[in-house]
């Protein structure tokens, strides 16, 4: 049963209005991945991720979940098994930290029901692995933009869904704070719990932690496959037009930019 | 924790519902015949159980309270919580505090369609008044929904901006409207602006009938979305992926709020404020939960229209337009709460 690909997507399409934002996207999801979606600004990183929850429709080309068509699910079976963070977060009412955490839990509850004890113990354990369970009664907002960005992430892990997409959420995150939410992240994927599609803009955030990186540029995907195999000095400038070079570390490959425009800095003169 | 918010307890419903009844009985005793709460409460049983009491009751009290008085009332608690219900859910849905149940021009579809039937009866054609002010101002509402929803219908997402420019849009066009009603109207202009202000005197059974029916269906609709109502205020990206059809649910909840907006509006002309504030105001001291606020706004709604149709029914010498009194009873207290919840905050 388990194995279909989790996302399949056949020449896939898309356009606002006449302005192509996705085309010629071809390729396969498998489940139990950490898969990063990286490319420059105005790639369709965003689009590509909301296609995938299916609140933007292809303009052409197939899509399906789970060997399905992702448009014949109902929005609430859907929402049982793919959640998402959003980059932008809107709170148009000021509820309580603890409210918008257990709106996560919506799917799961029947119209006009309590949350069931099992439901409050997912909301406080996703408050906890967010380090927020200080801000359980706080009103959103007296809450900064990077304690507001954990209780979405928190509201999305309370959702409790196979399947977690993240369209940049560690943007507005300090560094504890980001690599706490990545790694609890990695630890659900390696648990065998999840499977995270996250658009990172770090690069080095989506070596360390990711299985798999789909490169998105002008369009359409650059390439898809291991880090090891896809970052690249290569990559780095013709996708992302800037110089540095890749370092195999232990673990994982990491990235140095090269900052200043001095030429000596670190390569010695020899590049450009 | 200095700003926290506990869970709100049920009992605050409870409370509401207490105080609106009380306040109910309060204002039928009160008036040109002053009555007592126990002469009110053996009328209503011996009315609507036949029970017998020990003791005469005055012939003239059953008449004075349950067909002047009672129509009247319950009208004025099913107009204000009815306005405030429909301004708690514009302002949830539009995500905008100063959205009221007029903000998609219901209002000066209402006005206008009662203007036209105000203008014929002056120029002698006669539709029965008390019929055809309330009917007409009623087809004004709905038509201007309408065609407030036709023209923001390209944006399929029903976005809060389109929605509330193609309320502004229409209003102006109906606006001129009723301002060439006026001119026309000339010396009789005064039975239109009297309208336009709002008022309760007259109303009956029948009014009562024609607000519940409406009222009843809408409400519940309304309550059954109202989870999905506070996760909408989260965006549409958000109440999506959290499993809500957004698009069907704010399409359902807006007409739904509109119907009860158009038959309060019908039955007692524009009253402004208690769609804008009393939402507002119990969003300030009970949370956003719309599970709990709209209930809350029902009764809010309904205490205060009840209380200013009573002080110019009971107390005042002579009837003034409920909608200015309502906006001077509620601004300052809305005044005086604002400026406290500011320095709690500050």
């Amino acid at each position: 049963m388990n194995t279909a690909p989790l996302f399949e997507i056949q020449n896939g399409c898309f356009k606002y209005g006449s302005i192509t934002v996705l085309q010629d996207l071809t390729f396969q999801l498998a489940p139990g991945k950490f898969y990063g979606l990286i490319g420059p600004n105005g790639s369709g990183k965003s689009t590509l991720i909301d296609l995938l929850m299916g609140t933007r429709q292809l303009y052409s080309g197939q899509l399906t979940f789970q060997g399905k068509k992702l448009s014949h699910y109902k929005r609430r079976h859907l929402a049982r098994h793919l959640a998402l963070v959003p980059q932008h977060i809107f709170m148009g009412f000021d509820f309580s930290v603890y409210d918008i955490v257990l709106m996560g839990r919506h799917p799961h509850i029947p119209r006009f029901c309590h949350p069931t004890h099992k439901d409050i113990e997912i909301v406080d354990r996703a408050l906890k692995q967010l380090d927020i369970q200080d801000l359980k009664y706080r009103p959103v907002s007296h809450l900064s933009g990077g304690e507001k960005q954990r209780v979405i992430v928190a509201r999305a892990l309370a959702q409790d869904t196979a399947v977690l997409l993240l369209d940049e959420a560690t943007s507005n995150l300090d560094i504890k704070h980001t690599l706490g939410i990545l790694r609890v992240l990695r630890d659900k994927v390696q648990g065998g719990e999840k499977t995270v599609i996250a658009a990172i803009h770090d690069l080095n955030f989506a070596a360390a932690f990711c299985d798999e990186l789909l490169v998105l540029n002008n369009s359409s995907l650059y390439t898809v496959g291991s880090v090891r195999d896809v970052l690249t000095t290569d990559l780095l400038e013709e996708v992302f037009s800037v110089t540095g070079k890749v370092v195999q570390a232990a673990h994982h490959p990491t990235v140095q930019y090269q900052m200043l425009p001095d030429r000596n800095y670190l390569w010695g003169g020899d590049v450009m | 924790m200095s700003h926290s918010m506990k869970p709100l307890s049920p009992y605050i419903t409870i409370f509401l519902f207490l105080a609106l009844l009380c306040s109910i009985i309060v204002a039928t005793g009160m008036g040109y015949l002053e009555i007592t709460p126990q002469e009110i409460i053996k009328v209503l049983f011996s009315h609507l159980f036949s029970w017998s009491f020990t003791g005469e009751i005055d012939k003239v009290l059953p008449f004075v309270i349950l067909d002047v008085r009672l129509p009247r009332i319950l009208v004025a608690v099913l107009v204000g919580g009815g306005l405030a219900v429909a301004g708690c859910v514009f302002q949830a849905i539009l995500l905008n505090p100063l959205a009221d149940p007029y903000t998609l021009g219901i209002s000066s579809g209402a006005a206008f369609g009662a203007a036209i039937a105000l203008i014929l009866n002056i120029f002698g054609i006669t539709l029965a008044s008390w019929f055809s002010v309330p009917l007409f101002a009623f087809i004004g509402a709905i038509t201007t929904l309408y065609l407030v929803f036709s023209l923001a219908s390209n944006d399929a997402r029903l976005s809060s901006n389109t929605l509330i420019l193609s309320g502004v849009i229409v209003s102006a066009i109906l606006s001129a409207g009723i301002g060439f009603i006026k001119y026309l109207a000339d010396e009789e202009v005064s039975i239109i602006i009297f309208w336009l202000m709002g008022s309760l005197v007259g109303t009956s059974w029948t009014d009562v009938i024609l607000v519940s029916l409406l009222f009843l269906p809408s409400l519940f609709i309304i309550m059954f979305y109202s989870r999905d109502l506070n996760i909408m205020s989260l965006g549409t990206t958000t109440s999506d992926t959290l499993g809500i059809e957004t698009e069907k649910v704010r399409r359902t909840l807006l007409i739904s709020a509109s119907l009860v907006t158009a038959a309060c509006v019908a039955v007692s002309g524009i009253i402004g404020f208690v769609g804008l504030i009393i939402p507002h105001l119990l969003r300030l001291v009970l949370g956003a939960d719309n599970r709990v606020l709209l209930p809350a706004c029902f009764f809010g709604g309904a205490m205060l229209l009840l209380f200013a149709d009573t002080i110019t029914r009971a107390i005042l010498p002579s009837e003034l337009p409920i909608g200015v009194l309502t906006s001077l009873i509620g601004g300052p207290f809305f005044c005086y709460i604002f400026r406290q919840k500011q320095l709690g905050a500050g």
